[in-house]
C-alpha cells in the first residue's frame, strides 16, 4: 500500500494556511485559570441576551422537532425579513452566521487570479476566507482608524471582484457616512461587488449613518450583510443574512449551502425582528452606560482609547496585550487581544452591564498598578 | 517544508543502491549550491548512513532519499521503516570510541560516526508505525566580513520601512549593524550577511530595513520561523545615535503587524535588545556565556505571545517541577504539569543527541533525538568531549511535549546542568533550556 502523502494532495494555498484556534469553553478556561467566574468581554456578545420574543421561540422548540429537517432556504424567515425591510423574500439569503454568507459571496464571484479588497485592520474573515479559497486579499491601511476609500479604490484592478467594507468597523467603531459610502459606490461604478457588513448597525444611532438596504435600490452591485449574533443575542444559534438585488442573490444562491441554518435559529430570528424595539433601546442604554464607565476608566489610567460605534471599545495597554489578557483571565475577566487584528498591545472590551464594567475597571486598575 | 525542486529517490534496500546514492547526491548537492568539496563530504556521509541503515531497514519497504535544497544548506533525508535501531555512533562523542570500534572491527559504526562529524545538523523524527526520518544537513560556507567603520548621521525627513529589502540593501544594513555591535552580540546570519541574504531570498527569513528620507540605512530587524509556533527575531538594531527609540518602535510595530496573522503563537529573541520597549516584551531569563578572553557575558532572552494563551499540558520531572512552577507563575502562563519519571521501562541501548556547534563563541546546544539506557553516561561523554574541544558554553534543550525528554531532566541535573529558562511554545510545546556549569568559575 502506498503511504499517504498529504503534501501532494493539499493545494499550496491551504498548506501554508494556519488553522484558527478558537478559545476554549468557559468551564475549561475557568479551571485552567483557577477562577470561579468568567466575564466574557471578548466577543461583543449582547449581555442582555435575545429579545423576549426570541426567548419564547427558543423555549417553544419541542425536542421531537429535532428529527425534522429545517426549512432548507429559511422560507418563513426570508418572508419576515422581506416584510420588515420592504423587500422581496428572494432578495435575502440566510446563512450559518455571517461567515457562511461571506464564503458564499466569495465563491460566487471569485475565480482563479481574482482578488478582493478590504482593510488590513478589520474583521478578519473576509481576508481569511479569500486566502484559504486561493484568492488574493488586498489589504489597505486604515486612515485615522477608518476605512480609506481612496486607498481601496487604488488597490482595485480588473481582477477585483469584491470590496468588503465593515460599517461600523470592528474593532475601531469608525463608520462611513451615507455621503462617504455613496461617493465610494459612485467611484466603483459597478466594476465590482461592494459588500457592506452592517453587523453592528443596530448599535448605531447617528443620523448620517447609511442604510444599506435603502441604498441598494440605487446601486445594483451593493450587498448588505447583517447578523443576529450581535444586537439580537443569538450568537450561539449562528444565523446571519445578506440582502441584495434579486439577480445578485440568485447568483450567490448557487454556491450557498442549503439546510445550514437550524430550525430553532430560524424561529428565534423571525421572532426577534418582529418585536425588537424595546430590546434595541435597552441594549443601547446598557452600551452607552458601559461606554461612559470605560472611557472614564481609561482616561483615569492614562490609556489611549478608540471609542466609536458598536458595543466595544479599544484601548492601548502599557504592556503586551497577550500578557494583560493572561493577567485579567487570572481575575476572571476575558478581553480580546488585538495583536491578531494587527493592533499590537491593544485590547478590545465589550460593553455590558454596569456591575461588570465596574469590576473590569477595578481589575484593570489593580493589574496595571501591580 | 520540502522545496518543489527537491530530488526524491526510492531505493531498494540492497547494497547495490549505494551506487545510485553516490551518483545522485553529489550532483544534486552541487546543483543546489554546495561547493565541490562540500558536496563530496555530504556524499560520503550519506553513503555511510545509507549502508548502516540497510541493516536496520525493513527489506520489504524501499528506502526514500530526499535531497532538498535549503537556502543556506543542502539536506539529505532518509525515510525508512525499522523496528529497532542503534544510532549511538551518530553521537558527537562517538568519535572518542572510534578506536574501540576499529578494534572490534565494527566498521559500520565507524562509518556512522564519520558521517555525524561531517555534517552540520542532524534530525531524527519518529513518524509512527516504525517509520523514521533521519535528516543530515550541511551548510554552505559564508565568510564573515571585517567590521566596517561606524557611520553616524542625523536622519533627514520622514523615514520609511523597506519590507522586502534588495540583497545589496540588506548587506549594507548588516554591515552597519556589525560596525555598531560586537560580533559576539550578533547572530550568525548577521555576522555573515550572505547567509541572511540567502535566507531572505529563499523565504526562510524575513527582514526589514529602516531608511531615512534620503534613503540612508537607519535600522534593521530580521526574523525566522515560518510555519513555526514561535518566530525568532533579531533586533531591532539601530545604527544611529539619534531617534533610536522611535526607529526601534516602528520596526517592532510593523514586525508584529506582519506576523500577527502568521499563525505563530509568539515571538522570541534570544539576545534581547536594549531597545525593546519595557513591559511589552517579557523576560524569559538569561544564559551566561564565557567569552574566549575569559570574561562572562549575560544574555537575556525576551518574548511575547501573539495569540491568547490556550494553556497546555506539559510533562515535568521532579527535578525541575519547582523551577517550572515558579517560571509559569512569573510568566502568568497556565500549564498543567504532569509528572514523569523513568521507571525502568524498556528502552533502546543507545541514546542519540544532536549537537549544534558555534565554534567561534564556543557554544554547543544539545538536543535529544532518541532516548536510550545510556542517556546519563552519554550526557557525561558529551560534556567531556565538548570541554575537550574547547566549548565552555554547553546548553541542553528539552521539549516538554515529550515525556521521554522531560524525564531526562534528572539526568541533566546529575550531570551538572541547571534549568535556566522556559521558552513557551518554543518547540512542539514549551522548551526548557539547561546550562552546564562552567568548568572554572569565571
Amino acid at each position: 500500500m502506498n503511504s499517504l502523502s498529504l503534501h501532494s494532495l493539499v493545494p499550496e494555498h491551504v498548506r501554508r494556511f494556519e488553522p484558527y484556534t478558537p478559545s476554549r469553553p468557559d468551564p475549561v478556561l475557568m479551571r485552567m485559570y483557577g477562577v470561579e467566574h468568567l466575564h466574557r468581554l471578548n466577543n461583543n456578545e449582547n449581555a442582555l441576551g435575545p429579545p423576549n420574543a426570541a426567548r419564547l421561540a427558543i423555549e417553544a422548540f419541542h425536542s421531537e422537532r429535532a428529527a425534522i429537517y429545517p426549512s432548507g432556504d429559511c422560507f418563513l424567515l426570508r418572508e419576515a425579513l422581506a416584510e420588515r425591510f420592504g423587500k422581496l423574500p428572494e432578495q435575502f439569503l440566510v446563512g450559518n452566521g455571517s461567515c457562511e454568507v461571506i464564503t458564499s459571496v466569495i465563491k460566487a464571484f471569485c475565480g482563479p487570479g481574482d482578488n478582493i479588497v478590504t482593510a488590513d485592520k478589520t474583521f478578519a474573515v473576509y481576508e481569511w476566507v479569500a486566502e484559504f479559497s486561493g484568492f488574493e486579499a488586498r489589504l489597505t491601511p486604515l486612515r485615522d482608524y477608518a476605512f480609506d476609500p481612496e486607498a481601496m479604490l487604488a488597490a482595485m484592478d480588473a481582477r477585483t471582484k469584491i470590496a468588503f467594507v465593515c460599517n461600523p468597523n470592528n474593532p475601531t467603531g469608525t463608520y462611513w457616512s451615507e455621503a462617504a459610502l455613496c461617493a465610494f459606490m459612485d467611484a466603483v461604478d459597478n466594476r465590482c461587488i461592494v459588500v457592506v457588513d452592517e453587523a453592528y448597525l443596530e448599535y448605531v444611532d447617528k443620523p448620517d449613518f447609511p442604510d444599506g438596504m435603502r441604498l441598494m435600490e440605487h446601486y445594483p452591485n451593493l450587498v448588505v450583510f447583517r447578523t443576529f449574533s450581535k444586537m439580537y443575542g443569538l450568537a450561539a444559534l449562528r444565523i446571519g443574512y445578506l440582502c441584495a438585488s434579486q439577480e445578485l442573490v440568485d447568483m450567490v444562491r448557487r454556491t450557498h449551502i442549503v439546510y445550514s441554518v437550524n430550525t430553532q435559529a430560524q424561529a428565534a430570528a423571525a421572532a426577534a425582528i418582529a418585536d425588537d424595539a424595546g430590546h434595541i433601546a435597552a441594549t443601547r442604554r446598557m452600551v452607552a452606560e458601559g461606554r461612559t464607565i470605560l472611557e472614564g476608566c481609561f482616561t483615569r489610567l492614562g490609556l489611549e482609547f478608540v471609542s466609536g460605534e458598536g458595543n466595544y471599545i479599544m484601548a492601548r495597554a502599557p504592556l503586551s496585550d497577550t500578557l494583560l489578557y493572561r493577567k485579567l483571565m487570572k481575575r476572571g475577566v476575558m478581553v480580546r487581544t488585538m495583536t491578531g487584528f494587527r493592533f499590537p498591545n491593544w485590547i478590545r472590551v465589550s460593553l455590558v452591564q454596569r456591575p461588570v464594567m465596574e469590576e473590569f475597571c477595578q481589575v484593570l486598575e489593580d493589574v496595571l498598578g501591580a | 517544508m520540502i522545496s518543489e525542486r527537491h530530488v526524491t529517490l526510492l531505493l531498494p534496500t540492497e547494497t547495490a543502491s549505494a551506487a545510485v546514492v553516490n551518483t545522485a547526491v553529489p550532483r544534486a548537492a552541487e546543483a543546489f549550491g554546495l561547493g565541490a568539496g562540500a558536496a563530496l563530504k555530504l556524499t560520503l556521509a550519506v553513503e555511510e548512513v545509507f549502508l548502516y541503515l540497510l541493516d536496520a531497514a525493513s527489506r520489504e519497504r524501499r528506502m526514500e532519499l530526499d535531497i532538498i535544497p535549503r537556502p543556506t544548506a543542502v539536506e539529505v533525508a532518509f525515510g525508512f521503516e525499522a523496528r529497532t535501531l542503534d544510532l549511538g555512533a551518530l553521537n558527537l562523542t562517538a568519535q572518542a570510541d572510534a578506536c574501540a570500534f576499529l578494534e572490534q572491527e565494527d566498521f559500520a559504526q565507524v562509518g556512522l560516526l564519520l558521517a555525524a562529524s561531517a555534517v552540520d545538523r542532524m534530525r531524527l523524527e519518529h513518524l509512527g508505525a516504525g517509520r523514521m526520518r533521519l535528516a543530515l544537513e550541511l551548510d554552505r560556507d559564508y565568510p564573515e566580513p571585517p567590521a566596517p567603520a561606524a557611520v553616524d548621521f542625523e536622519p533627514q525627513g520622514p523615514f520609511r520601512l523597506e519590507l522586502a529589502p534588495a540583497s545589496e540593501l540588506l548587506q549594507e544594513a548588516c554591515l552597519r549593524v556589525l560596525a555598531r555591535h560586537a560580533a559576539g552580540d550578533l547572530p550568525r546570519m548577521i555576522r555573515a550577511p550572505g547567509m541572511l541574504m540567502d535566507l531572505v531570498a529563499g523565504g526562510e527569513a524575513k527582514a526589514m530595513v529602516a531608511l531615512d528620507g534620503r534613503e540612508r540605512v537607519c535600522g534593521l530587524l530580521c526574523w525566522t520561523g515560518r510555519n513555526a509556533k514561535t518566530i525568532t527575531f533579531h533586533g531591532p538594531y539601530v545604527s544611529l545615535s539619534a531617534k533610536r527609540e522611535e526607529t526601534a518602535r516602528r520596526l517592532l510595530d510593523v514586525f508584529l503587524q506582519g506576523v500577527a496573522k502568521s499563525g505563530a503563537s509568539g515571538v522570541m529573541t534570544p539576545l534581547a535588545s536594549d531597545l525593546l520597549p519595557s513591559g511589552e516584551y517579557e523576560g524569559l531569563g538569561s544564559l551566561d556565556r564565557l567569552l574566549p578572553d575569559g570574561a562572562k557575558q549575560v544574555r537575556h532572552a525576551a518574548f511575547r505571545l501573539i495569540a491568547e494563551d490556550m494553556g497546555a499540558t506539559v510533562w515535568a520531572h521532579p527535578a525541575i517541577q519547582e523551577f517550572l512552577e515558579r517560571e509559569y507563575e512569573r510568566l502568568d502562563l497556565v500549564r498543567d504539569l504532569r509528572s514523569v519519571v523513568s521507571l525502568g521501562e524498556s528502552r533502546p541501548e543507545s541514546s542519540v543527541f544532536s549537537a549544534s556547534l558555534e565554534v567561534g563563541p564556543g557554544v554547543a546546544l544539545l538536543r535529544p533525538l532518541m532516548e536510550g539506557r545510556d542517556a546519563s553516561a552519554n550526557i557525561g561523554r558529551h560534556v567531556s568531549a565538548l570541554r575537550a574541544k574547547g566549548f565552555p558554553n554547553i546548553l541542553f534543550e528539552l521539549d516538554l511535549a515529550h515525556g521521554w525528554q522531560a524525564a531526562m531532566a534528572g539526568l541533566l541535573a546529575d550531570n551538572g546542568f541547571k534549568p535556566r529558562m522556559v521558552h513557551p511554545l518554543g518547540g512542539r510545546s514549551d522548551l526548557v533550556i539547561f546550562q552546564h556549569e562552567f568548568p572554572v568559575a569565571p
